[in-house]
């Protein structure tokens, strides 16, 4: 089982920060606080979208057929989440 | 059976543009079939059995509510969201008009005109409360009353799957819309 990676707090659902990374080979760990890149801010459904969208390249319609929604549809959920990645204060 | 169930919750979320706009167009050619047939005047959130009408009159007056609320919400769909295509909003009211064909039915052997003329010869002659209502005539109103919702429901999920209208200003100026354009398209309709 791939594990997922936990972005929020299980106790308060802030966003978690990486602060320990550690290399496979040597064991050598480096440790900090750094964020969390935008990507992963993002909800699992919302990163699904942005890789579908990549994968169609950019064609909003093409998705919309991949996904067997409509097209205004596919257009609401990218401007929503554009709208979340400005708030997201980027 | 699972997409069925969808498309009467949200026919704009699922369908392609292509397939809203054919079988919007094949419902409202049907619409006006139908409403020739049973000789019955649509005016929006209204219809009028008395009148005697050509099929010119009918088509004008469909094509009239056709292009007065594509107009009109499309210019709303404008403000609200530049993004907004003339397509979607048409497509929403080919679409949300079908169900209201289904109100046409109702005058079957002359039975809405017999109804409302019953009526008016009562309020001109003062009994009016006398009117018997028959059981069957109730079904009939909240019938009637049930798709006049049901279009309503279909106008407003299309104009805000169309333009991404999510505050209470959208929705205020949508409704807004729905009571003006329908009293002056029926003040249209009936002046032709």
């Amino acid at each position: 089982m791939k594990a997922k990676l936990p972005t929020q707090c299980p106790s308060c659902e802030t966003l978690l920060s990486v602060s320990q990374l550690s290399c496979e080979t040597c064991q050598t760990v480096v440790q900090g606080n750094y964020p969390l890149p935008v990507f992963l801010k993002l909800s699992p459904k919302e990163q699904e979208f942005i890789l579908q969208f990549f994968l169609t390249s950019g064609s909003l319609k093409e998705m919309a057929s991949q996904l067997g929604i409509s097209y205004p549809t596919v257009r609401n959920q990218l401007d929503d989440m554009i709208q979340h990645i400005k708030d997201l204060n980027i | 059976m699972k997409r069925l169930l969808q498309f009467i919750k949200n026919p704009f979320e699922i369908s392609s543009d292509k397939s809203l706009t054919t079988t919007g167009i094949i419902l409202f050619i049907i619409g006006i079939i139908l409403a020739y047939f049973f000789q019955i005047q649509l005016q929006i959130l209204r219809v009028n059995p008395l009148v005697k009408l050509t099929i010119t009159d009918i088509i004008i007056g469909h094509l009239i509510i056709l292009s007065a609320l594509t107009i009109v919400y499309f210019i709303l769909g404008k403000i609200i969201n530049r993004k907004t295509r003339l397509l979607d909003i048409l497509n929403m009211v080919l679409i949300s008009l079908a169900p209201l064909y289904l109100i046409f039915f109702e005058n079957i052997n002359g039975y809405m005109y017999e109804e409302i003329h019953q009526m008016e010869e009562a309020i001109k002659s003062g009994g009016i409360l006398n009117i018997k209502t028959s059981i069957f005539s109730v079904i009939i109103s909240v019938l009637s009353i049930s798709i006049t919702i049901y279009f309503i429901y279909l106008l407003f999920i299309g104009f805000k799957t169309a333009t991404n209208a999510k505050k209470i200003w959208h929705y205020v100026l949508f409704f807004a819309i729905l009571f003006i354009t329908d009293l002056l398209c029926s003040g249209l309709i009936n002046s032709i």
